[in-house]
């Protein structure tokens, strides 16, 4: 046996019929004498047979494709800048995050100076009415508070509040955000119910039939009946109150995190269902999207969007997601095989 | 080597989005390895993969690198996935004994397997293009080689001709990994 060259011996096509498994009865016998002639063809044998099977396990990475996959994250990259970039985007955060600031500073003051609110009469004063057809209108009060109303909603108020009270009359949606003045409690009007308020920011959804809605942001709201007042339902951050039929009071807390973008321009979906995606979007954009397949139920959605057009979101949503979007005589339907 | 990524991450946080292709096209290949060896499936981990190096990218500016980038990328990528499979239990049902197997075994064995296959894979490519056809044909095809030779029509000689070159091929460029290989592949 040749001591210095290791296998002089063997076929290497052998070796290689043999790892395929392709050998015959008698190859296998050659094969096996091979072997056990000398410890240092089983080694060598041993590395063939480990790259063998270790090229058998990297397979998967023929899919792996470098470049195709760059474009992808690539375009999606690009698109969040264009997002980004858009103006009207960062002028709506700038209001908000001024917004909440405020906010955070009457609710401290809340703390200090909760008391019970002194009701008398006012006298006669001179009234304005404020009615939003589309899109929202801010007002600014006579006391500094403000109030954005949204679609379909109107305000009545003094142009100056004189009296003990601070009311207003509001049918449909708003936000307030009430200067805070101890001595004058803020008393919201709709229909049915009376809001009270402490100094705050919050909500008021009257656009409801036979319902009022109150969702609070910062500080301490009061909701009772007009016709009971005695019973007062406290709304703190967090919690919505409503008001059915003019006497049932219930509370929960609020799981509708876009409760306020028709104010903020602002949408956000946190694995959020389809479905529920769907629904928000048609209250934001006053459309009727329709989900199509009953597979597209198991897709989520987590996304933020910020003032963007309805065709934005849309292309945003087929990037993400496995959708088609159907549009056919202004109906605009989803479908798709689902998600995994 | 860790300090150019470490520099190339600085150009990141500024901007340069051809710094980012660069870390791009130097991991994305073994994370997505290493994502399919906790997901035993190489789209999801394709997808995983690639949303890391976005949030990465979108977050650029707060992300902090306590170790090493790399480190960063494979503990990112190591995350997703859990959460994947969280997420996404009727999916992971069946890969989910595959998948919690990897999970608790040592991570760092998990990132030299993946750097591994990473690289075998890499010198399978470099093969002359004849030879690392027919070795992929049947390594990754799992072709039988009178199969390969009667579809480009040559004999099944020169198949095993072909596969032996590539394997000596291997052998020689591999070397320096074949005691590491050989640990792996006995621990599987």
């Amino acid at each position: 046996m040749m001591s210095n060259s290791v296998n002089p011996h063997i076929d290497q096509e052998l070796l290689v019929r043999y790892l395929s498994e392709e050998t015959t009865t008698s190859e296998n016998e050659a094969v096996r004498r091979w072997l056990s002639a000398d410890e240092r063809n089983k080694a060598e044998y041993d590395q063939l047979k480990m790259l063998w099977e270790a090229s058998g396990k990297v397979k998967e990475a023929v899919s792996v494709n470098i470049k195709g996959d760059w474009k992808k994250v690539k375009s999606r990259i690009d698109n969040n800048q264009r997002i980004r970039s858009l103006p009207s985007a960062k002028e709506k955060r700038g209001i908000l995050t001024h917004l909440i600031r405020v906010a955070a500073v009457v609710t401290l003051l809340v703390t200090v100076y909760l008391g019970w609110p002194v009701f008398s009469d006012w006298g006669p004063v001179e009234m304005i009415t404020v009615t939003v057809i589309s899109d929202t209108s801010t007002v600014v009060l006579s006391d500094g508070s403000r109030v954005v109303l949204n679609r379909n909603s109107r305000l009545v108020y003094p142009v100056e509040f004189k009296g003990n009270v601070r009311t207003v009359t509001l049918e449909g949606e708003a936000f307030f955000e009430v200067v805070e003045d101890p001595s004058k409690p803020f008393l919201i009007k709709t229909g049915e119910a009376i809001t009270e308020v402490v100094g705050t920011s919050f909500t008021v959804n009257a656009g409801i039939k036979n319902k009022v809605l109150v969702t609070v942001l910062t500080g301490e709201v009061l909701l009772y009946p007009n016709a009971n007042q005695e019973h007062k339902l406290s709304i703190v951050p967090g919690e919505q109150g409503q008001l059915k039929n003019g006497s049932e009071l219930t509370k929960t807390q609020n799981e509708d995190i876009n409760f306020l973008s028709w104010k903020s321009g602002i949408l956000v979906f946190r694995s959020t269902p389809i479905d529920q995606v769907v629904q928000d979007l048609n209250t934001y954009y006053d459309l009727s999207i329709k989900v199509g397949s009953s597979a597209l139920k198991s897709c989520m959605l987590t996304a933020t969007f910020e003032r963007q057009s309805f065709e934005d979101v849309l292309a945003e949503l087929q990037l993400v997601l496995p959708i088609q979007i159907q549009s056919n005589e202004g109906n605009i339907i989803l479908t798709g095989v689902g998600c995994k | 080597m860790q300090k150019t990524d470490e520099l190339l991450f600085k150009s990141i946080q500024e901007g340069d989005l051809d710094a980012f292709e660069n870390l791009f096209n130097k991991y994305y290949s073994v994370l997505c390895i290493y994502a399919h060896s906790l997901l035993a499936d190489m789209e999801s981990a394709r997808d995983i993969t690639q949303d890391v190096f976005l949030t990465i990218y979108e977050n650029k500016s707060s992300v902090a690198i306590k170790s090493s980038v790399k480190a960063y990328f494979y503990r990112a990528v190591h995350n997703a996935c859990l959460n994947y499979l969280k997420t996404t239990n009727v999916h992971a049902k069946h890969h989910l004994q595959i998948a919690s197997q990897n999970l608790i075994s040592d991570n760092h064995d998990l990132m030299v397997r993946a750097e591994l296959e990473a690289q075998i894979f890499e010198e399978i490519q470099k093969l002359p293009p004849q030879c690392r056809n027919i070795f992929q044909m049947n390594r990754f095809e799992g072709r039988k080689n009178k199969d390969i030779a009667a579809e480009l029509g040559i004999s099944v000689r020169t198949v095993e001709t072909q596969i032996s070159k590539a394997l000596k091929i291997l052998r020689q460029n591999l070397a320096h990994l074949i005691p590491t290989i050989l640990l792996l592949t006995s621990a599987a």
